[in-house]
């Protein structure tokens, strides 16, 4: 099961659930962070966390505790 | 004549030009001036169209009605409160997708809701197009596309949104967002971070790029600065001798000349003359840096330790409100979705030295610790000052967290906002006008009732000595110990009014009698010297200026946002303690190798 976690910088990978342990998860959906979405690494930083990711048309900084529950094919 | 009256909410995410349409329409008629730029409370301004009266409600940036950070909390019960006859929903255009689910569900709680899709000139720059003909089909309802940097636009949207009132429709509003999207919009996908992103935020040149963007902005404060500032304690100089003259040919009694010109008129020349250039100039520079966007690029660049430290990365942001003001950076705390990572950030907000110490910092830095007169040593010495300060913000989190026993909570999402061209007419505006008349006004307010009480202090006399010299031989001992005197340890205190006087005050305590040639530095640090000061004094001062008690009105945010009387004491006790503690160190180390 790949995370984006797992994605390095310039891959894209599709979204297909994000986990129940996520307490932000509400917050996500919100944000158009759901199943189906496109989205590509953009950004990384000196530890490889938090990492920026575009999706739909936004970029958000995400840190690995959270982007370890967003599941992606 | 009918003069009606209408309210009007502007809702949406943040940094999609509700302030900027906000602006546009209530040119003058604005109560609530935040610290450039960002938006922390509802502000309400006023517009006349047509007869009609409009009054307009700035709210504070919201993404979701569902789950709301206590920020976006104002403006959901502001839309709940149902007090408004219409909401106009600004969006951005490029990011439509989600900004529809936010419109839908404003829709959901009233009618009366206008949609504006703005920023469409970037959304076409990046390769988007609108089928304004479709989108009518699909969107049966108020909406406008368009740009609030165009005049013509915003002239549009005003008549529009005013032949909208009174509202009529009582529809129902029900959209299909995926069919929507599909007919009316077309866009290539482009990557968005580009390679200035990939510079700021590079490991090894985005810091570099932080401390010398800070190191710029700090040499341009410092150096525009001296002008006003010199130009000014020349006129309050000769306005002394002036002041004199005049209250003695209206045969003022000697006491009465006594108050107004050694006490009223020097600390107002000196807060006016030494303290307000600085913070006028940094201002408008660092509303720059927050309108172009940089600040999410710091946040990011920051969140590690932030992370380490158990707190949320946005406060890397109420951090640098905090430079404008520890209570806008307080209140900005507000941003922070976990209470208590949000208690952390209050707290601690008060390490971030803000406009009103910066002053203070400088003429410390450029008296004492530069040998010449350097504007770049003395920047970059500041630029390390504020490093510190960043640090001791960090150990402090810590520190506070493990001491108030909260566990580390890191989930955390960050927009990394687009970079946006700056509005400089508006900065400006907003920073040099609005900013000088508050705090000229605010440090008028302040400064007249202290020194009157200082006045009344120092002529209180019991057992052969004022009220005042007896409080500071009570703190004599405690300021000794830290490297300083009874005289600063009570400025200090009386500085919690505002810390803008704390120089001011110290100074004149030290300086009661006779006439004050001189408002400029050189005469300053003579005087210092003559009571006493030395490089160990003026770096324990530097300390305790970025390390203690918040001001008064601090302490009222801090007790307003969290209503608890323990976490405001804590506000207060934790940054004293610490400032006392390493002053103490810092002066038996000096004592040392000195
Ligand atoms: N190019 C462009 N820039 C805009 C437009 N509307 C706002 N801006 C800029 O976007 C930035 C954020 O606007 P602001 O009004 O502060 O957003 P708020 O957070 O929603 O209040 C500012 O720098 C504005 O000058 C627009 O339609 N086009
Ligand atoms: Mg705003």
């Amino acid at each position: 099961m790949r995370t984006l976690l797992d994605l390095k910088v310039d891959e894209k990978g599709t979204i297909v659930g994000i986990d129940n342990k996520c307490k932000l998860k509400q917050r996500l959906i919100d944000l158009g962070i759901v199943n189906g979405s496109d989205v590509i690494c953009v950004l990384d930083s000196a530890n490889h966390n938090p990492k920026a990711y575009q999706i739909k048309n936004a970029v958000f900084a995400l840190r690995s505790s959270l982007s370890q529950y967003i599941v992606i094919e | 004549m009918s003069l009606n009256k209408y309210r009007i909410a502007l809702l949406g995410n943040p940094n999609v030009g509700k302030s900027t349409i906000y602006n546009y329409l209530c040119k003058e008629n604005q109560h609530t001036g935040n610290w450039a730029g960002k938006t922390v409370d509802s502000a309400i301004g006023t517009f006349m169209y047509n007869d009609n009266l409009y009054e307009v409600v700035d709210l504070p940036g919201i993404y979701s009605l569902n789950t709301c950070s206590d920020e976006e909390v104002i403006s959901k019960q502001y839309l709940e409160s149902k007090e408004y006859d219409l909401v106009v929903v600004v969006i951005d255009a490029y990011v439509i997708e989600r900004s529809l689910l936010l419109y839908q569900q404003v829709c959901d709680i009233t009618s009366n809701v206008l949609l504006v899709i703005n920023l469409y000139d970037e959304a076409i720059k990046r390769g988007m197009y609108i089928d304004r003909s479709k989108l009518l089909e699909y969107l049966p309802y108020p909406h406008v596309i368009m740009s609030a940097k165009n005049k013509g636009d915003m002239e549009y949207l005003k008549s529009y949104m005013c032949s909208l009132l009174p509202f009529t429709s009582n529809r129902q509003i029900d959209i299909n967002i995926p069919i929507l999207l599909k007919e009316c919009i077309t866009q290539d996908i482009r990557k968005q971070a580009n390679i200035i992103d990939k510079v700021l935020t590079h490991r090894v040149l985005g810091p570099i790029i932080m401390f010398l963007t800070l190191l710029t902005i700090l040499y341009l404060t410092i150096v525009l600065a001296n002008y006003p500032s010199s130009l000014l304690s020349y006129i309050f100089s000769k306005g002394e001798i002036l002041l004199i003259s005049i209250l003695n040919m209206i045969g003022s009694s000697n006491w009465l000349i006594d108050l107004i010109v050694n006490y009223i008129y020097r600390i107002l020349s000196l807060v006016i003359a030494v303290m307000l250039p600085p913070m006028v100039i940094f201002f408008p520079l660092f509303a720059l840096l927050e309108d172009i966007g940089y600040l999410p690029r710091i946040a990011f660049n920051l969140d590690y330790y932030f992370q380490k430290v158990g707190a949320s990365g946005k406060q890397a942001l109420t951090i640098c409100m905090g430079y404008g003001c520890n209570v806008v950076g307080i209140m900005g705390s507000r941003i922070i979705e976990s209470q208590k990572e949000r208690i952390l950030a209050m707290i601690t907000n008060v390490f971030t030295p803000c406009n009103g110490r910066f002053p203070t910092l400088i003429a410390i830095i450029s008296m004492f610790l530069v040998s010449s007169v350097s504007s770049w040593k003395s920047a970059l010495l500041l630029a390390v000052t504020l490093c510190f300060s960043l640090i001791i913000t960090f150990l402090g989190t810590e520190g506070l967290r493990r001491l108030l026993k909260y566990p580390k909570d890191n989930e955390y999402i960050l927009e990394l906002t687009p970079y946006r061209t700056p509005d400089l007419k508006q900065i400006l505006k907003d920073s040099l006008f609005n900013k000088t008349f508050k705090i000229m006004l605010r440090a008028v307010l302040v400064v007249i009732p202290t020194s009157i009480l200082i006045y009344v202090g120092e002529h209180i006399i019991i057992s052969n000595a004022s009220i005042l010299q007896h409080v500071c031989s009570v703190l004599e001992p405690i300021g000794n110990l830290m490297g300083m005197d009874g005289v600063m340890l009570v400025s200090f205190i009386i500085g919690m009014m505002a810390n803008e006087i704390v120089l001011p005050i110290c100074i004149m305590l030290y300086s009661s009698y006779g006439i004050v040639s001189d408002y400029s530095l050189v005469f300053l640090k003579e005087l210092l010297i003559t009571n006493g000061w030395t490089l160990t004094t003026a770096l324990c001062a530097l300390i305790f200026t970025v390390i203690h008690f918040p001001c008064i009105n601090a302490v009222i945010a801090i007790y307003k946002e969290t209503k608890s009387l323990k976490y405001t004491l804590l506000s207060i006790v934790y940054p004293t303690v610490i400032g006392v503690v390493l002053c103490v160190f810092i002066n038996a180390l000096m004592q040392l190798i000195w």
